[in-house]
């Protein structure tokens, strides 16, 4: 080998290894998409000192007439209108449009 | 377990806003963003009405249709979530919802588009249960800790009702009933004047 072929060959060489590294940050990054997290269930919640007062956590049941006792407890027609009114709670009640629900 | 709903009574909203402040309070909502607001029709008016809104966790949610990463997901108890790790803050929930209730906090002068944020019906994310990475992306987790949205407990005349759906449909089926409709409404008569009032006879 010649002088020249000796001088280029490693530059060739060192251009060719520049390039495929220089260019692997053009390669397609992977698309495969992260693993979808799955949310804990709503009455799953053991350690808190937030707890709704009479309830303990992890406990379904509990948990399902926790929330519907308090749903209920938005209602303020057995606080006020049954103290005053009974007879028109009544009427209500025997209405064609009352709630069927228990 | 039934669904998961808001009812907001206009009969009985003030438009106090304590159930915007109550929300902004309990999950420390960023300036800019709004997960709830007090949208009032005819304003100054006779008959003006006012009602809360926010998201209304729909049954068929046309956000979670057009979500193009599929950031949404339903719970059990039909509470319409998102993952914010996800989300890449497109916007596109925000021109399907019909209730304007996606919102993205912005910042800087041309206003950068963050993550989408929501009404969670103080449920979170996917995040542990009342872990403190789901405390900062999403609020407090009122629901595993067995207690209802901030804004609906908060709600000073209980115009705005939430929990399970069958339960607050009922309380307002009683409260219709018992109030009955139009001037015949508690309290219409000392605001607006009796349908009499007023006609020369």
């Amino acid at each position: 080998m010649n002088l020249r072929g000796r001088i280029t060959t490693p530059l060739v060489a060192t251009m060719a290894v520049a390039l495929a590294v220089g260019t692997s940050g053009c390669s397609e990054k992977p698309q495969t998409a992260s693993e979808r997290k799955t949310d804990a269930k709503g009455w799953d919640l053991a350690n808190s000192g937030s707890l709704a007062a009479g309830w303990k956590g992890g406990d379904q049941a509990a948990w399902e007439q926790q929330l519907r006792t308090r749903a209920e407890g938005q209602n303020e027609y057995p606080r006020i209108v049954l103290r005053s009114a009974p007879a028109a709670v009544a009427a209500a009640a025997s209405s064609p449009l009352a709630p069927k629900t228990p | 377990m039934a669904r998961m709903k808001f009812i907001c009574d206009a009969e009985r909203c003030i438009e106090c806003n304590g159930c915007v402040t109550a929300c902004k309070a309990e999950h420390d909502v960023p300036w800019g963003v709004n997960r709830r607001r007090v949208v009032t029709l005819n304003d100054g008016l006779p008959g003006e009405k006012s009602i809360s809104v926010a998201c209304m966790h729909c049954s068929d949610a046309p956000c979670m249709a057009v979500c193009p990463v599929d950031c949404f997901y339903r719970t059990d108890e039909g509470v319409v979530l998102h993952d914010k790790d996800v989300c890449i803050g497109c916007g596109y929930c925000s021109y399907a919802c019909p209730f304007g209730a996606p919102q993205f906090p912005t910042n800087g002068t041309f206003g950068l588009r963050g993550k989408m944020d929501k009404c969670t019906f103080c449920a979170g994310g996917p995040e542990a249960n009342g872990s403190a990475a789901e405390n900062e992306k999403y609020g407090r987790n009122r629901l595993a800790e067995g207690k209802l949205p901030a804004c609906a407990e908060m709600c000073s005349t209980k115009a705005l009702l939430g929990g399970d759906g069958d339960v607050i449909s009922d309380i307002l089926r009683t409260r219709v009933l018992q109030r009955g409709k139009g001037s015949e409404v508690w309290g219409w008569g000392t605001a607006y004047g009796k349908p009499t009032q007023g006609v020369k006879s």
